[in-house]
């Protein structure tokens, strides 16, 4: 009954009138047309980065509604949204990586781009690996830490998108990765000082063992996150010195 | 007709060897980074490269002849055979030669032993010219360089759109470059027989074709069978070892190295000069290795210090040396070899 009230509640996303990421139309499998391979690895690319920045904001989204309602169908919907952005990114990956290679497309910078790809599928990898974690685990979540969770997960969205600024930025604007990688950087510190807050207030509070560590290898996890969207970021900024030599 | 083509073999195997060299100047980048197929590099070379030499060689043939008019055919073989030897022999050691400087050598050799007296003022306009093609060359790239990267600044595109672009220019700067070869470097290869042409003038479709045209035609050809037999190796090793930089810096090496010899090939532009009231261009072949690598020195100084120390200086020390050694020992072997041409096959080198 209760799960009922739960389930009939808004969602995050109905209630603040976010765009549905759903809504929108399926993304289409990679296709080598005859003519025009440039600009088909080149659309390629940007449905790549769309893919990991909408999963970004998905993974926002789905925490909150967790925070927010525990676990619904809301979040499991956007589990599973992310889950099908993965699927794709792994095809748009292979892909990109077949045209790269086989029409030996951009040789001083295809293995920079070629790494490229391969951090951000990880990164996705990551996000769906979380979610679908916090789905199946459900940990709960004490009221105290909800302020400083949601401080987390806003760094780690940040971070997300900085770093799919950054890899836009690569491939047309190499000098403005620098920017965004500083950024990255500052969300990142951010996203560690909330998470070290929290393991204090976990193991600062009167709790069964078994459920600290269980909250502590959550927090882990999703700073983990920041951590790997840092990762690409520094490995960005080798790529664009590169390009700029 | 047998020992006409026997007279001309040296200037042919001169062309042949040019072909298979030079031509990695043109298109050694693209085809290195395999962003042009050997083939289409290949054939795109080898048509330019006959364009030029027909069209446009008539300039730098004239400003041989000039320095020297060898007026016998068995000593206009052994001219380009003397220099075709000293290009092979310097290549084998490892020196950087070029076949302008050879030829040069070869026809004051020539002029020594046909007791011709030298034109000293001719000799350092030529010699000035292989100071200044490194030195143009440098200062073209430069120019294109900054361009083209101020154009991408400004438009922004992306990364792969510039690599299609890259890969078009590469291929139209290529074009351009093999066309400038060939009407700056067959003065080279046929420059010397021109005077004693075998070929008579002729009209076809209405269009007169000269003897000179006629020799630089075949001269054209055997350069296309040098760059199709023979310059994947080069274009493939040398090619990507010379041009050390990006695709989008060789299309401005390119692109300059094709000013260069164009500049030094072009009848309009040397009257243009005169016309404004500037000195003559001299119409002379220069070497198409020493402007790329004086556009190589451009792109090096535009990245300033970082540039300068990539720079091989024992290389660019070579040259400055090859512009000496090179005719020195082209001009010494045409006239021990004229000798023996004339005194012991008994063959006539000069009338």
């Amino acid at each position: 009954m209760a799960h009922e009230k739960l389930m009939d509640r808004p969602s995050l996303v109905e209630k603040n009138k976010l765009p549905i990421p759903t809504l929108r139309a399926p993304m289409p499998s990679f296709r080598i047309p005859l003519f025009g391979k440039t600009r088909a690895v080149e659309i390629a690319i940007d449905e790549f980065l769309d893919a990991v920045s909408e999963a970004g904001i998905l993974f926002g989204l789905t925490v909150e509604e967790y925070v927010e309602n525990g676990l619904n169908e809301e979040c499991m919907r956007q589990q599973q949204r992310v889950r099908e952005l993965e699927h794709n990114c792994d095809d748009l990956r292979r892909g990109i990586e077949t045209v790269l290679l086989t029409q030996m497309l951009i040789p001083e910078s295809r293995g920079d781009v070629l790494r490229l790809i391969d951090l951000l599928d990880g990164l996705m990898d990551r996000i769906k690996r979380e979610l679908l974690s916090m789905t199946i685990e459900a940990p709960h979540l004490p009221e105290s830490l909800h302020a400083d969770l949601r401080r987390l997960v806003k760094s780690i969205c940040a971070c997300i998108d900085a770093t799919v600024m950054a890899s836009r930025a690569f491939f047309v604007d190499p000098r403005a990765v620098r920017d965004h990688v500083h950024k990255i950087g500052i969300f990142e510190s951010e996203a560690d000082s909330a998470a070290i807050r929290m393991k204090q207030k976990i193991f600062g509070s009167e709790r069964d063992l078994a459920e600290k560590m269980m909250l502590r290898d959550f927090i882990n996890s999703l700073d983990r996150l920041a951590d790997q969207a840092e990762d690409v970021g520094d490995q960005l900024s080798i790529f664009s010195l590169r390009r700029s030599l | 007709m047998a020992e006409t083509l026997l007279f001309l073999s040296s200037g042919l195997f001169l062309g042949w060897s040019l072909g298979a060299n030079d031509a990695a100047n043109v298109f050694g980048t693209a085809v290195g980074t395999r962003m042009v197929r050997f083939g289409t590099a290949a054939a795109i070379a080898g048509v330019f490269v006959i364009l030029g030499a027909v069209l446009q060689g008539a300039g730098t043939s004239h400003g041989l002849g000039r320095l020297g008019q060898v007026d016998a055919m068995a000593g206009a073989f052994m001219v380009a055979l003397s220099a075709a030897m000293t290009v092979y022999w310097m290549t084998k050691a490892a020196i950087p030669v070029s076949i302008s400087q050879a030829v040069v050598g070869a026809i004051c050799g020539w002029n020594v032993f046909s007791a011709r007296p030298t034109d000293l003022t001719v000799l350092s306009r030529i010699a000035t010219t292989w100071v200044a093609a490194p030195i143009l060359g440098a200062l073209f790239c430069v120019i294109i360089h900054v361009c083209v990267l101020t154009l991408l600044r400004i438009t922004k595109p992306h990364m792969l759109r510039v690599d299609l672009f890259t890969r078009w220019g590469l291929i139209v700067a290529g074009a351009f470059g093999a066309f400038s070869l060939g009407a700056n470097n067959i003065g080279n290869v046929m420059g010397v027989f021109v005077p004693t042409s075998p070929f008579e003038d002729s009209i076809i479709l209405g269009i007169t074709i000269t003897s000179a045209q006629k020799l630089f035609l075949l001269g054209g050809v055997s350069i296309a069978v040098g760059i199709a037999t023979y310059s994947r190796q080069v274009m493939e090793t040398v090619g990507s070892n010379l041009l050390s930089v990006s695709p989008l810096g060789a299309f401005s090496v390119v692109l300059a190295q094709g000013l260069v010899l164009s500049f030094f090939a072009s009848r309009e532009l040397s009257l243009w000069f005169v016309s404004m009231g500037l000195p003559e261009i001299p119409l002379v072949p220069v070497s198409s290795s020493q402007a790329v690598v004086g556009a190589i020195m451009g792109i090096a100084c535009l990245k300033g210090r970082a540039g300068l120390r990539q720079v091989q200086w024992r290389v660019l020390g070579g040259i400055a040396g090859g512009w000496i050694s090179t005719p020195i020992l082209a001009g010494l072997v045409c006239f021990f070899a004229l000798f023996v041409l004339q005194n012991v096959f008994g063959l006539r080198v000069h009338s």
